[in-house]
């Protein structure tokens, strides 16, 4: 117990003594993801039964300044194909993301009121907040400990949001995260959702350096109740470029209703 | 001091044993992403329990190369096929014809083929077929040729359009196509471009209502507006319930001594012509938070009137729809969770059964969404049509409407398991207070596996004091279906 408590408080103090868990967190926002982005993504979904569904996607982002663009288009399967979804999600959390979606039997491009991100995106484990960058001011931060994941250093760090309003938005009370110390990328979370007492756990599984940027090229994220198992979400990247040709205009309600 | 130095070890003791305990909990919760956090990626095995047999890698990867490759196709061709049913759970009865019991066994297909000609442009062709054999399995009941042409078998084009960029900022769409206007997802206002399929009232959500119209359509794009001008040289009116069909049981609905004429006057398609050639015109503007349109059109009216004002003695005479002139606007504002809705537009040239005169009428709906309950939308959409001019005997026969109707809508949509069941509840209601029918629906749609979705569902059809609603009050039904799509 004794020992437990020096570490506990040799990891309260490392902030003194290198980089601060705030830094880590403005470093994990800052580092550079790549622009100009296209990619295909195979989003499964498992129930607790093993049965699947899966869902293929075609993928645009785009920086623009500190905001994003993001532009998706469902592929397959058949009942949702040409189904988009356009997101520019702000950087500045007092200002609320702009969504369209276009349903193609519906023909019409509908905004999607987007305040509340905690519901799941397109019936993933994964909620809307998941897919958007967080706004580091919003939580505070704590180093826990420094363990390897996967062979690498990480640094284990609580994230607990300031407010309820956060929270509320998100979902989440708090989460535990590990950031990979040589390149600041979250290789695994562990989010407590606020309704329902579930766990979700994320996972990167596949990492790779494309274009010299580090890319996650398969991430999953699992939904426990009581330490079962309840769904389960795998997405994997494929065909990642950088550097297209993606200009802003593309990502408008006009390419939504076009389609690819 | 002892007593304070005793204290404070007190709760230094109590503070570090809460937070071993704290520690000791996460550290349970962190043992869910496998037995050792800080294994191989590779070996990052998840399950607790060891119920999820089907949670490996490698059985999702067997899925991936099948599915990547659709999209890259430049000739595409898809649809679904659909079995639908329901049953009538009131006795009601419809020109001798009982409507009670399975009153839909309908076997549908639809086909769209999409070729992509350039990186610019591409050609959609679709269509759809059904046949409802329940009209054949109940070979008995008296139906009239009418109710066979338009209940049992079908074969239509729907979307048969070019489209393409002409210039950067020019696109073009040319052909059978469907334009949405407006904001409001569940009342139409400002949506004139395209009729409406109501043969079965109640029983369709809107985005299967539409019917695609001939249009050449040009969109500008400048900046944050989209200004767009439509001509519509094809003539295509709505489909409605078939007179003395299960929908619109003339002799209900009119009270007329000895009857109304048999056969119901036929409702007349305005010819295809230059003289008939409609116009539209948009501009749509998208900001952050919020969107805004205008809207102008000359088009051809979305409701029927006799050709003749009907009077006693005198034979009626055939029906047609109006050339209307509609400007209006619409908007969409988000804020936070909420998505307010308006939508106004004036009509002239509005025709009625009961008056000579062309009418001129104003509409305008606000509506209110809210996004805040995880994984529900509700809906509350309010819509006021006034008519200028009115004219007392407008409220009865054959018209029953009135200087103000209201229209109430609410929808309601949660999903389950992760998308996989969604619960839809929509009421449509007329009058202010709600005095004039319309009707409810309920329905759960779950999604069999990739690409089948299965609906059951139950209709509630509320009468009131429109003889329209009133009439077909019974005809409440249970409805399953499901759809395999390709």
């Amino acid at each position: 117990m004794i020992v437990k408590t020096l570490l506990i408080a040799s990891l309260s103090l490392s902030p003194l003594l290198g980089i601060s868990a705030h830094e880590i967190a403005q470093k994990v926002h800052d580092r550079d993801d790549g622009d100009n982005a296209v990619s295909n993504m195979q989003m499964t979904l498992i129930d607790k039964n093993g049965k699947k569904r899966v869902r293929n996607l075609k993928t645009f982002t785009k920086d623009r300044g500190i905001d994003r663009l993001r532009l998706m288009f469902f592929l397959s399967p058949a009942d949702v194909k040409d189904t988009g979804f356009l997101t520019y999600d702000y950087d500045d959390s007092t200002k609320d993301d702009d969504q369209w979606l276009y349903l193609p039997e519906l023909k019409k491009v509908k905004r999607i009121a987007s305040s509340d991100k905690s519901s799941s995106f397109m019936g993933s484990d994964f909620s809307y907040s998941d897919m958007t960058l967080r706004n580091v001011d919003d939580y505070s931060y704590k180093i826990m400990k420094e363990p390897l994941v996967g062979g690498e250093k990480t640094w284990q760090m609580m994230v607990i949001p300031k407010s309820d309003k956060v929270i509320a938005e998100t979902g989440y009370t708090k989460s535990i995260i590990f950031v990979r110390q040589d390149n600041f990328i979250v290789i695994q979370a562990l989010h407590y959702v606020k309704l329902g007492k579930k766990l979700k756990y994320m996972k990167v599984t596949g990492l790779e350096k494309i274009e010299d940027i580090w890319t996650i090229t398969k991430m999953q994220m699992t939904t426990k109740k009581a330490k079962k198992s309840l769904h389960k979400t795998i997405f994997e990247f494929s065909d990642t470029q950088y550097n297209q040709a993606l200009e802003e205009a593309f990502f408008s309600t006009r390419t939504l209703e076009r389609g690819l | 001091m002892l007593k304070t130095i005793f204290t404070s070890v007190l709760l230094l003791g109590v503070l570090g044993y809460n937070t071993l305990n704290a520690q000791e909990k996460i550290d349970d919760d962190l043992n869910g992403f496998g037995e050792e956090v800080a294994s191989d990626l590779d070996g990052f095995t998840d399950d607790v329990s060891g119920d999820l047999a089907g949670f490996s890698d490698e059985e999702v990867m067997n899925t991936e190369s099948k599915n990547r490759k659709l999209h890259d196709d430049a000739l595409r061709f898809s649809g679904n096929i659909a079995f639908k049913t329901s049953v009538g759970y009131k006795t009601h009865e419809v020109d001798g014809v009982d409507y009670s019991g399975v009153n839909q066994a309908q076997t549908s297909v639809y086909l769209q083929l999409d070729r992509k000609l350039s990186r610019d442009w591409k050609v959609r062709i679709s269509s759809d077929a059904f046949y409802d054999a329940i009209y054949d399995l109940r070979g008995n009941e008296p139906y009239r040729q009418e109710v066979l042409d338009d209940y049992r078998t079908q074969l239509r084009l729907d979307d048969a359009y070019l489209q393409g960029r002409i210039s950067a900022s020019v696109d073009l769409k040319a052909g059978r196509q469907i334009v949405v206007w407006g904001k409001s997802d569940n009342i139409r206002i400002t949506d004139v471009i395209n009729p409406l399929d109501t043969r079965l009232p109640g029983m369709t959500d809107i985005e299967d209502l539409r019917l695609s119209v001939g249009i050449v359509k040009f969109d500008y794009y400048l900046k944050q507006w989209n200004l767009s001008a439509m001509v519509i040289p094809e003539s295509r009116i709505m489909r409605e319930p078939t007179p003395r069909g299960e929908f619109f049981p003339v002799d209900n609905v009119f009270n007329v001594p000895g009857g109304v004429v048999d056969p119901f006057p036929p409702l007349n398609t305005p010819a295809t012509s230059w003289e008939n050639m409609q116009y539209a015109f948009a501009a749509n503007g998208v900001f952050s938070g919020w969107d805004l349109s205008f809207y102008a059109a000359e088009v051809l009216d979305q409701k029927s009137h006799f050709e003749e004002i009907p009077r006693p003695g005198v034979p009626l005479s055939g029906r047609t729809v109006s050339r209307i002139q509609m400007l209006g606007s619409a908007i969409n504002v988000a804020y936070g969770s909420w998505l307010f809705k308006s939508e106004v537009a004036v009509l002239r040239g509005v025709k009625y059964n009961t008056s000579s005169d062309e009418k001129e009428r104003f509409d305008a709906l606000i509506g209110l969404e809210y996004m805040g309950i995880e994984e529900s939308v509700i809906s509350v959409e309010i819509a006021n049509r006034h008519i200028f001019d009115y004219e007392q005997q407008m409220q009865y026969q054959a018209d029953f409407v009135d200087q103000n109707e209201v229209q109430s809508a609410l929808r309601i949509t949660r999903s389950f398991a992760n998308e996989r069941l969604n619960a839809t509840a929509v009421l449509s209601i007329f009058g202010l207070q709600w005095e004039n029918g319309g009707f409810a629906r309920v329905w759960l749609e779950y999604e069999v596996m990739d690409a089948v979705h299965a609906n059951a569902g139950i209709v509630d059809y509320i009468g009131g004091d429109k003889p329209f609603r009133e009439a077909i009050k019974d005809n409440d039904r249970v409805f399953a279906d499901i759809t395999y799509s390709f």
